[in-house]
């Protein structure tokens, strides 16, 4: 179908390029109550971007209404301003697997058997649980008029649990892959609720002060969200924060079996591993098409036109290299002190300037390198960008969280509110 | 149309439920004097919903209305497949059919594209015309035609076409290396004609952002704080109206309970879908259901929670008509269209000139709640000093309890107004357009932290 289209476009004097993406998704899901539900969805939708007489104009939708959509992108051009965009020539492809048969052959009654044998592995806790497992399978299509013209078929497998805590505390953990789930990603779910719920309540009064802190995995991806937009698109003038030298940020699509790994990006550029952050300096951003052209520079392969949402720039699979010290290493490097399993900025991050104060309601007490209790109540404040300054260790172990690769990390003078 | 359903409708036993949507939209962006997007979409989506008798829900999202039939029987399949611990009920409803489907008074899709750009661009240009300082701006032009159509094999039937155009602008200030940002947005319904003179709101945006530039933070301590009457329609719909939706399927929030208080006599949350004149009133939710004024907290006490019909026969009360769907191809659950805090006594200045040394919150950027502690990130914050609003400062997130909250209120105005900004209620990724509306609120005694440790 692609190749049909491309030929309309090219037809009509026009430079362009096309992404089509097929996607069936099924997801099943046991509520608290033990209802079930499954739910399937295909969607097929296109993407068009045409540039005709030096104006760049995109329309997106189902796949049904190409036609429409072709008028829709031609529109969008002519009232576009002239901007350039230097289509990429075909070029050779990189391998990474990004289907597995198994996770695309998943049928309703097996991923409800996933799904309730991760809520009959938690049930013997009391809490309340919602569990749900789901799998998508489609196919990707990139091709431009200069004869780029590649597809590849996609798979991933998602399983995740809410658990609501005695204090109204909801736990929220998910896996997802291209391959099929295994019984040890089951069990490492179910270990990672009990470690977050099951650890007593401490009430520790009172205390403003600056602590050392072990961010874990999922909070680490947290302190990189605001340094992540400075890595997208053009270098933007303005100091580089001063990042601990232990720190290498690389964006990697060639990860076999990872949520953000693919060949070619949706502008038709084939994809590389680029390094984002070397020891803490500034590397290379990630360019897509648009930016690429307007600014001179090749584009990066990390183009992304999905949905109904304009092209741009984004990461893949984002790799924190690890370091060296084992969490037991960790623990006793922390001594007494605050391991964060889970945070998030809130509704209002600011990745301008850093600075923060969120909630940490997945904060623990550690005493002679064993989780004590969880603190409640507990307001982490400060700048991102200086504590990404202040790591005094970097874990070995890294985890998978969505599609990121990331290690724990130690570090030094993290604001600590606790109000009771 | 009518016909097509009606046949995929017979095409399996049991409950079934049909939702097709067809949306137009438009979409303008400015990035600095630069223009980012200028496009018109067109999608069409829906969804079938089956429940066998004794199963579960089978659901079927599909794009075409030709593909009704089959989502039918391939959701009744799939309903088949689940093997339920507990039944799943329906509440009663009257079955109303409902047409209003008549055109458009000012139609979108009627203006050009080019025009649509060109009114943005002006705006824009007024924006970065306030200041040297304003380095960045991001404005943006939207507006949508959503036509519905909503069938039951219980005999609902909804045919609805409606319009909503919208404006936002960001505004970014710089000055010796620092930066500062405001933001302003309205929607309306209707077609782009409603919008009116809209030149005074790009331009506040920009003042908004310069007077931030050299705002002092603010000296952490005790205050009391006025909320203005976004930032309090805001505050009740994340920390009220939400925690008073039965949890649906793939939700488990935590609903508070019925009977408790959680704040004094002149705090009344209502949801109200029926009110007259807003772009997200309706007639029929999406399961068919007539929309009823609901109010969830009565002088300081929960009594109500939002309903769909599974939740409310769950909970043995009437469904309310709350059963709402995030996206064209997503399953109904309970949340609130008009989200209000009835108004009480007095005007914002007598809440004001009470007051020797306070603060002021006009907006909200976000408002998080985990478990029950509340984080309200003002967006702009004035002191209020011997009475009388005084010079623009930065405020810290504000950190609480929620039943702490709400036990601090000690006076709601009686100065009531709906918001007309482009407010949307986030849920698992999906956004769905709310409106809210409030009088000024106030508080006494919330601690404000410093800005950084």
């Amino acid at each position: 179908m692609i190749g049909g289209l491309l030929g309309d476009l090219a037809s009509r004097g026009a430079q362009a390029d096309v992404t089509l993406v097929d996607d069936d998704t099924l997801t099943v899901s046991l509520d608290p109550d033990g209802a079930a539900s499954i739910t399937a969805d295909g969607n097929h939708s296109v993407h068009v971007r045409v540039a005709q007489h030096g104006r760049i104009g995109w329309a997106a939708g189902a796949t049904r209404s190409v036609r429409d959509i072709v008028d829709r992108a031609f529109a969008s051009a002519s009232c576009a301003a002239a901007a350039p965009l230097f289509l990429p020539a075909p070029a050779p492809l990189p391998a990474v697997m990004t289907r597995s048969p198994g996770a695309a052959a998943l049928a309703p009654r097996e991923l409800l058997e996933d799904a309730r044998q991760l809520r009959e592995r938690l049930r013997r806790h009391g809490w309340r649980l919602e569990t749900w497992a789901e799998r998508s399978a489609g196919a990707v299509e990139v091709g431009n008029t200069r004869g780029v013209q590649a597809a590849y078929d996609v798979s991933l497998v998602g399983m995740g649990v809410e658990a609501r805590a005695p204090d109204g505390l909801i736990c929220r953990v998910y896996r997802s892959q291209v391959t099929p789930l295994e019984s040890q990603d089951v069990a490492a779910l179910v270990d990672e609720v009990e470690r977050r719920l099951l650890p007593p309540l401490l009430d520790e009064g009172t205390v403003v002060r600056t602590e050392r802190v072990w961010f874990g995995p999922r909070a680490v991806r947290a302190l990189l969200a605001p340094l992540l937009p400075r890595l997208i698109g053009e270098r933007r003038t303005g100091r580089w924060p001063e990042l601990d030298r232990r720190l290498t940020l690389i964006d990697d699509p060639l990860i076999d079996g990872r949520p953000g790994s693919r060949p070619i990006c949706d502008d038709g550029v084939p994809t590389r591993p680029i390094t984002l952050i070397d020891a803490g300096r500034a590397s290379d951003n990630i360019l897509d098409l648009t930016v690429a052209s307007r600014t001179g520079r090749p584009a990066t392969g990390h183009g992304w036109r999905r949905g109904f949402a304009p092209p741009r720039a984004g990461f893949s699979n984002l790799v924190l290299e690890a370091g060296a010290a084992t969490n037991d290493q960790l623990a006793a490097e922390l001594g007494s002190g605050l391991y964060l399993a889970d945070w998030s900025f809130g509704t209002a991050p600011n990745p301008v300037t850093g600075v923060f104060r969120a909630e940490a309601p997945w904060i623990y007490r550690i005493e002679e390198g064993a989780v004590v209790g969880r603190l409640d109540g507990v307001v982490l404040t400060g700048d991102a960008f200086e504590l990404l300054g202040r790591v005094v260790t970097v874990g070995s172990t890294a985890e998978w969280v969505g599609s990121a690769l990331l290690p724990s990390l130690l570090v030094d003078g993290v604001g600590v509110e606790l109000r009771r | 149309m009518r016909e097509l359903l009606a046949r995929a409708l017979a095409a399996a036993p049991g409950y079934v439920e049909i939702r097709l949507r067809r949306r137009w939209s438009t979409a303008v962006v400015f990035r600095r004097h630069r223009l980012e997007v200028a496009t018109e979409y067109h999608a069409s989506g829906g969804v079938v919903r089956c429940l066998a008798p004794g199963h579960g829900w089978g659901a079927v999202a599909f794009t075409d209305a030709e593909q009704a039939p089959a989502a039918v029987q391939r959701a009744y399949e799939l309903s088949t497949e689940t093997r339920p611990d507990r039944e799943i009920v329906l509440a009663p409803i009257a079955a109303r059919q409902v047409e209003r489907a008549d055109a458009l008074v000012d139609d979108p899709r009627l203006a050009a594209l080019p025009d649509k750009r060109d009114l943005l661009d002006g705006l824009t240009a007024e924006l970065h015309g306030v200041d040297r300082r304003i380095v960045d701006s991001r404005t943006s032009y939207g507006d949508t035609v959503m036509e519905t159509w909503l069938a039951t094999s219980e005999g609902a039937w909804l045919h609805d076409l409606r319009s909503e155009s919208t404006l936002g602008a960001l505004a970014v200030a710089g000055e010796d290396g620092g930066q500062e940002r405001a933001l302003e947005s309205i929607a309306v319904a209707g077609g782009w004609g409603a919008f009116g003179e809209r030149r005074s709101m790009f331009r506040q945006v920009a003042e908004r952002a310069v007077a931030r530039l050299h705002a002092k933070p603010i000296v952490s301590a005790r205050y009391p704080v006025v909320f203005d009457a976004r930032a309090s329609g805001a505050l009740a719909l994340q920390t009220i109206t939400n925690l008073c939706r039965a949890p649906s399927r793939g939700v488990d929030r935590n609903l508070l309970p019925l009977g408790q208080r959680i704040g004094p006599e002149c705090l009344s949350v209502g949801d109200d879908p029926t009110a007259p004149g807003l772009r997200t009133s309706l007639l029929l939710d999406d399961e068919g259901t007539p929309v009823t004024h609901a109010m969830v907290v009565c002088n300081g006490v929960v009594v109500g929670h939002l309903h769909t019909r599974e939740t409310a026969a769950r909970a043995g009360v009437a469904p309310t008509g709350h059963g709402l769907a995030p996206t064209l191809r997503s399953v109904p659950v309970a949340r609130p269209a008009n989200t209000y805090v009835a108004g009480a006594q007095g005007t914002a200045a007598q809440l004001i000139e009470e007051i020797p040394l306070g603060v002021y919150v006009a907006d909200v950027l976000g408002i998080a709640v985990e478990g029950r502690q509340v984080t309200i990130t003002p967006a702009v914050a004035r002191m209020i000093r011997g009475g009388q609003l005084a010079e623009p400062v930065k405020c810290a997130p504000i950190t609480s309890d929620l039943l702490s909250l709400y036990g601090r209120l000690d006076r709601v105005a009686g100065d009531f107004s709906w918001d007309p900004s482009a407010a949307t209620l986030q849920e698992g990724g999906a956004l769905r357009p709310v409106t809210t509306g409030a009088p000024h609120t106030r508080f006494i005694d919330l601690e404000i932290s410093p800005l950084h440790a």
